[in-house]
């Protein structure tokens, strides 16, 4: 431990503080006088000491503050302006913006940061109140900070820069007691980027709502769709059952009646055909807002097939009372039918089915007012008829007769039976139409009256004709593979108008040629007069495509029907069959006579071949030769049989 | 310990500084230098920012900065300046010129 000199050590006893201002060489005077007197001599050395030390800091650039009493003010220190190089370092460069604001909000000082925050220099800024930069004026926790000296807080607000651009930052304020005023420290983060990214997050959150929403409304319009006409904007078949269904379990409690009214409105084909598919439609919205319009909002209207509408009514009082309501529709409907332009009124026929406290479902009451629209139209339309135990049977019926053609196409028990067709000249047989018949699960045969009209009505003639021809096409080639030396036989399949309306007819039969490799020429197609009655342009395409492939069409029953002479000429036929009554009356009597001979002539003429259908006696038979009929058929040569018999019959073909 | 034991083997020191500036920075290391090479770490130094503490301005008579004040052992010395004249400080610390630097050991 080092020993102070003695020198020091004398002066280590001093009794009041002194200086030592030429420390370096002078231990100079008065450093021994003890006066306690302020304003002594070496009292007054030592001040001088210390001053001269003081000039000699200032002048080595030692010193950087001094403090001065100032009796009105108390003690100040100013400072070199070097002295605060760091802090201003510091603030000039940190990023977030920074200043100082006087006690009444005036900016004393910004940062370059700031400056360009709002977009102008810092000289633009000094001297102006804050608040000119703020969006909305100074924030009120600004003020409310000032007086309260020594917090620290942060403000978001945004600032206004000369752009006009607003700024969001987060103010943190804080506040200085300098000489008995407040002094406010702020600093300034801007909030851009946190902003947009917040934005941007707000933004993605709006746009997952909108596809949300949008999602939702379609799922919306696909419910709508699925349970809604979009014509007219009824429900729809599927919602109707649903009403229906919850109307018959309301009416089992309530012990009330339900009516269902099948309104189908008369001769609408008519209008589409003559006024154009557009006054058809509005024909039907118009239709839809007036049945909306009579009814009670608690009745359900629907619209379930093209001109077809179903009103349900609950809480009925009796079926006198739904035959009221029904007798008032189809009145209303008369009354307000100022629709089409040339004054004919567009009527319904209406069929009435009643429930009573429930009994039933859905599809047996729409059946039934189905079964009683019919009657009303067959009785002229324009009326209302209600369904009565007489319908009842036929609608029972009907059902039966659709279930056990439905079940027997399902299970494929639809079977061809095949009647052999003569050369009147040559005696032979030239090939066999194609007959279809039901094999019931025990071996039975149904005939074909018991479900060719409820085949036609349903459209289950569709799939039936697509099944027997399948059938009879390859048929007809594996009989010709077992005869091919003969001459081919030809099968005869009929088609029913229906066929015609999917509009895959044509490729259908291409497909059945392709894959059981019968030759067109070897498959002859019948079609009824009464399906071809109302010939639209599109089946009559269909047709000549048909022709096109090498296939013969025919005319069935001719002579039944409506059909025009004309047909004879617009269709590409290769022959006509003459219907049977015809040729049964054969030798009873002249006219029969005369007309097979004025068909077959026609037919000649026309270079179709002439078939007659039915022939059932040798003298039927010796007529038609006679009158140079080509072919016949009919149970005089052989009933319809099943395809398994049919070989057997080939070699005995010369009648 | 007896307050003449501290004198002899204590030093008390105040460094009054104008905040962090450079002269501040340059003073507070110097006086750490001297004290720990020269007093041996037998010192004890308070640093104080003269805007901090206008108070102690008053009762020490302080009139610039940096300045740094010795209480003990007595006499009570002022050194005015960054304190970056070794011998100079050393001598109004009287601490012996002799002493311990090889460099000042002639």
């Amino acid at each position: 431990m080092p020993r102070l000199p003695p020198t020091l050590r004398k002066k280590a006893v001093l009794p009041r503080q002194s200086d030592a201002p030429n420390l370096g060489e002078t231990k100079t005077d008065g450093d021994d006088h003890t006066g306690a007197e302020p304003l002594t001599l070496p009292d007054a050395l030592i001040r001088m000491n210390e001053a001269e030390d003081t000039l000699r800091a200032i002048g080595a650039g030692e010193i950087d503050a001094f403090v001065v009493t100032d009796h009105g003010l108390g003690r100040r220190v100013f400072t070199l302006s070097t002295a605060d190089r760091p802090y201003r370092m510091f603030v000039e460069n940190m990023r977030d913006g920074a200043a100082t604001l006087s006690a009444n909000g005036l900016v004393l000082y910004a940062n370059q940061r700031l400056a360009d925050l709002l977009a102008c220099s810092r000289e633009d800024i000094i001297g102006l109140p804050l608040a000119t930069f703020v969006h909305g004026g100074a924030p009120s926790g600004l003020q409310e900070h000032r007086d309260r000296s020594g917090l620290s807080s942060t403000i978001e607000c945004e600032l206004l820069a000369v752009t006009g651009d607003l700024v969001p930052v987060l103010v943190g304020v804080s506040s200085l007691e300098v000489d008995g005023g407040h002094l406010s420290c702020l600093t300034f983060t801007d909030l851009s980027a946190q902003k947009s990214q917040d934005r941007e997050i707000a933004r993605l959150s709006r746009v997952q709502a909108e596809k949300m929403a949008e999602l939702e409304h379609a799922q919306a319009a696909l419910t709508e769709q699925a349970t809604h006409d979009s014509l007219t904007g009824l429900p729809n078949r599927g919602l109707l059952v649903d009403r229906i269904g919850q109307a018959l379990a309301l009416a089992e409690r309530t012990r009330r009646c339900t009516a269902v009214f099948f309104i189908d409105l008369d001769r609408f084909k008519q209008v589409n055909d003559t006024h154009g598919h557009a006054v058809g439609d509005s024909v039907l919205q118009e239709v839809a807002e007036h049945l909306v319009g009579v009814l009670r909002s608690a009745d359900t209207v629907a619209r379930i097939g093209g001109d077809e509408f179903v009103v349900l009514a609950h809480d009925v009082d009796s079926r006198l009372h739904a035959v009221d309501i029904g007798t008032r529709l189809a009145t209303e409907l008369r009354k307000h039918s100022p629709w089409l332009k040339n004054g004919e009124p567009v009527t319904a026929s209406i069929g009435i089915a009643v429930s009573v406290a429930g009994r039933g479902n859905p599809e047996i009451l729409l059946e039934e007012a189905d079964a009683a629209m019919y009657q009303a139209k067959s009785l002229g339309g324009a009326r209302a008829e209600v369904f009565d135990a007489a319908l009842d049977r036929q609608v029972r019926q009907r059902s039966s007769g659709r279930r056990m053609l439905q079940s027997a196409l399902d299970d494929r028990r639809l079977i061809p039976f095949y009647q052999p067709i003569i050369n009147l000249s040559t005696g032979r047989i030239t090939g066999f139409e194609a007959l279809a018949r039901i094999r019931e699960v025990d071996g039975s045969i149904v005939p074909p009256a018991a479900f060719i009209a409820v085949a036609e009505e349903s459209g289950l003639v569709v799939p039936l004709g697509a099944q027997v021809l399948h059938a009879a096409c390859r048929q007809a080639a594996s009989w010709q593979a077992q005869q091919p030396t003969g001459r081919p036989l030809t099968v005869a399949v009929n088609l029913a108008s229906r066929q015609f309306e999917r509009g895959d007819l044509t490729s259908i039969i291409r497909t059945e040629l392709e894959t059981t490799g019968l030759q067109p020429e070897h498959l002859h197609l019948e079609l009824t007069e009464t399906a071809i009655i109302d010939l639209r342009p599109d089946m009559l395409q269909q047709l000549s495509a048909i022709r096109d492939l090498g296939v013969e069409l025919g005319l069935d029953d001719f002579g039944t029907g409506y059909g025009s002479l004309t047909h004879l000429r617009r269709l590409p036929l290769s022959f006509v069959k003459i219907d049977q009554s015809f040729v049964q009356g054969l030798g009873n009597g002249v006219e029969d006579d005369r007309i097979v001979a004025a068909v077959v002539t026609l037919a000649a003429n026309l270079n179709l071949r002439s078939i007659g259908e039915g022939v059932e006696t040798a003298e039927q038979l010796g007529r038609l030769r006679e009158l140079g009929c080509d072919h016949a058929q009919g149970y005089l040569f052989a009933k319809p049989m099943p395809a398994a018999e049919v070989p057997a019959i080939i070699p005995y073909s010369a009648f | 310990m007896t307050s003449a034991n501290l004198d002899d083997t204590s030093y008390e020191l105040t460094l009054f500084v104008n905040g962090a500036s450079e002269l501040s920075a340059r003073a507070i290391a110097n006086v750490r230098q001297i004290c720990d090479v020269y007093l041996d770490g037998r010192c004890r130094l308070v640093i104080i920012n003269l805007h901090d503490d206008p108070e102690s301005l008053l009762t020490m008579g302080i009139l610039a900065a940096p300045t740094l004040v010795k209480h003990r052992p007595l006499p009570v010395r002022k050194l005015i300046g960054d304190l970056s004249q070794t011998e100079r400080v050393l001598l109004a610390l009287d601490v012996p010129r002799a002493h311990p630097t090889p460099a000042t050991r002639g």
